[in-house]
């Protein structure tokens, strides 16, 4: 209800009169509330963190703890002087949280800058990492790489092994083919001595040794292949037919023999490869009572050996 | 004609009249409703709450509203001086509330990151030694 602000202004200083004659009675020169708020400022205002951060809010509170001070000294009431108290120690205690709020600020940079660290710490390691594995398959990729090498080069050394191998098999091959042409094409027979060939009647005289022109041809060709085929060696068999003496056909035999093997060395082939021998009448090939048989039992025979 | 008692209880009533106006020191006009300080702490209450000082710094807070809440009733009824203490000290209150829930939200990003780090360590590890 609205009524002239004279009676509470009355009571106040009816109230104020007391005190006041309180207070020169014996004026109290301490207020436990204002006491702890002049030492929790006290306590803010020597913390350097404090002092740093919240300056402002430092000052506020010592306005405020100094108003409570000089209500205490004018010995004003003890709510007034603990109202700026109040007011003192809440502005202090915010001071405090601001400057707390700034160390969690560097906490929070720091931590941030420590989870920044790791992680260039993980990357600087996990490249490390795939620098050391790329290394290691890079060598790994040499030594297999030598090793395709080697073994290229060792398959090329079978290749070219198994190649000449092949080569020499089918020169060989083609030799024996070529033999056996060579044999073939002198008419050579096979028999149990081996390669026979044999140089009839009509290559002599009769009863002559001296070998005629037609077998020159012959005897070429036999003194073409034991040069093409120096592992060969020949044995001459002389053989007559069983008309005359025994001595003469021998000797006949024998002579005749000697001049298909005159006839070789005069061609180059060495002494020791070519063997004479006479049979005379023996070992006939046909028979002796036909003119047929008896100029069939008139031969040389060459055996080649080792066919 | 005037006692001596007289005389000394008129020097009491100045001396009175002066200690009163000393304990009303500050006050402009005690007869006008502390719109200033009233409309101060409304808004460091506003300010302290979008903080999360309801989570963060619930005594403050409540104290301030509270204390809002018995200003506006003195107001009401005209004890403006009481008012106005009130106001301030509601103020004091919510800026209090706001500065301690800011330095409780730093301190909460701190730990999480401390955690965080400590994790990542950890797996760090982990992928580092299954390698």
């Amino acid at each position: 209800m609205k009524v002239i602000h004279f009676r509470p202004l009355r009571n106040a200083l009816a109230i104020a009169g007391i005190a006041a004659l309180a207070a020169c009675a014996s004026t109290p020169l301490t207020n436990p509330k204002l006491d702890e708020a002049r030492a929790a400022y006290d306590r803010a205002a020597a913390d350097a963190q404090v002092a740093r951060s919240a300056p402002m809010e430092l000052q506020r509170a010592q306005e405020s703890l100094q108003r409570a001070e000089s209500a205490l000294r004018a010995g004003d009431e003890a709510s007034t002087v603990e109202h700026f108290a109040y007011l003192a120690r809440q502005r202090t205690e915010s001071a405090m949280q601001t400057a707390g709020l700034a160390k969690a600020d560097e906490a929070v940079a720091q931590a941030r800058a420590q989870r920044d660290r790791i992680l260039i710490d993980a990357r600087g390691r996990e490249a490390d990492q795939q620098r050391a594995s790329a290394e290691k398959a890079r060598t790994e990729a040499q030594t297999a790489l030598k090793l395709a090498q080697q073994r290229a080069a060792a398959a090329e050394v079978a290749r070219q092994e198994a190649e000449a191998a092949r080569q020499q098999a089918i020169s060989a091959q083609s030799r024996a083919a070529k033999l056996e042409a060579q044999l073939a094409e002198m008419k050579a027979r096979k028999t149990d001595r081996g390669m026979v060939l044999t140089l009839g009647d009509v290559l002599f005289d009769t009863g002559r040794a001296e070998l005629k022109p037609g077998a020159m041809r012959t005897i070429e060709q036999l003194a073409t292949f034991m040069r093409e085929n120096p592992e060969r060696t020949v044995e001459i068999e002389g053989y007559t037919d069983s008309i005359g003496s025994d001595a003469f056909n021998q000797d006949l035999s024998e002579r005749r023999a000697r001049a298909v093997r005159t006839a070789l060395i005069d061609r180059g082939i060495d002494t020791r490869r070519v063997s004479a021998r006479g049979f005379g009448e023996s070992n006939p090939v046909a028979t002796n009572d036909t003119a047929a048989g008896r100029q069939q039992n008139r031969r040389v025979e060459v055996v080649i050996s080792g066919t | 004609m005037k006692l001596p008692i007289t005389h000394f209880f008129r020097r009491l009533a100045l001396l009175t009249a002066a200690g009163a106006a000393l304990i009303l020191t500050g006050c402009a006009s005690p007869g006008t409703p502390p719109v200033v300080q009233m409309t101060s702490a409304r808004a460091s209450i506003a300010q302290a709450e979008s903080a999360g000082a309801l989570q963060l710094a619930p005594v403050e807070l409540l104290a301030a509203r509270d204390k809002l809440g018995r200003a506006e009733a003195a107001v009401r009824e005209e004890r403006y001086v009481e008012a106005r203490r009130l106001a301030e000290q509601a103020e004091a209150d919510a800026e209090l509330a706001e500065r301690k829930s800011r330095t409780a939200r730093s301190a909460r990003a701190v730990e999480e990151l401390a955690r965080g780090n400590a994790e990542l360590k950890k797996e760090i590890e982990r992928d580092a030694t299954r390698r």
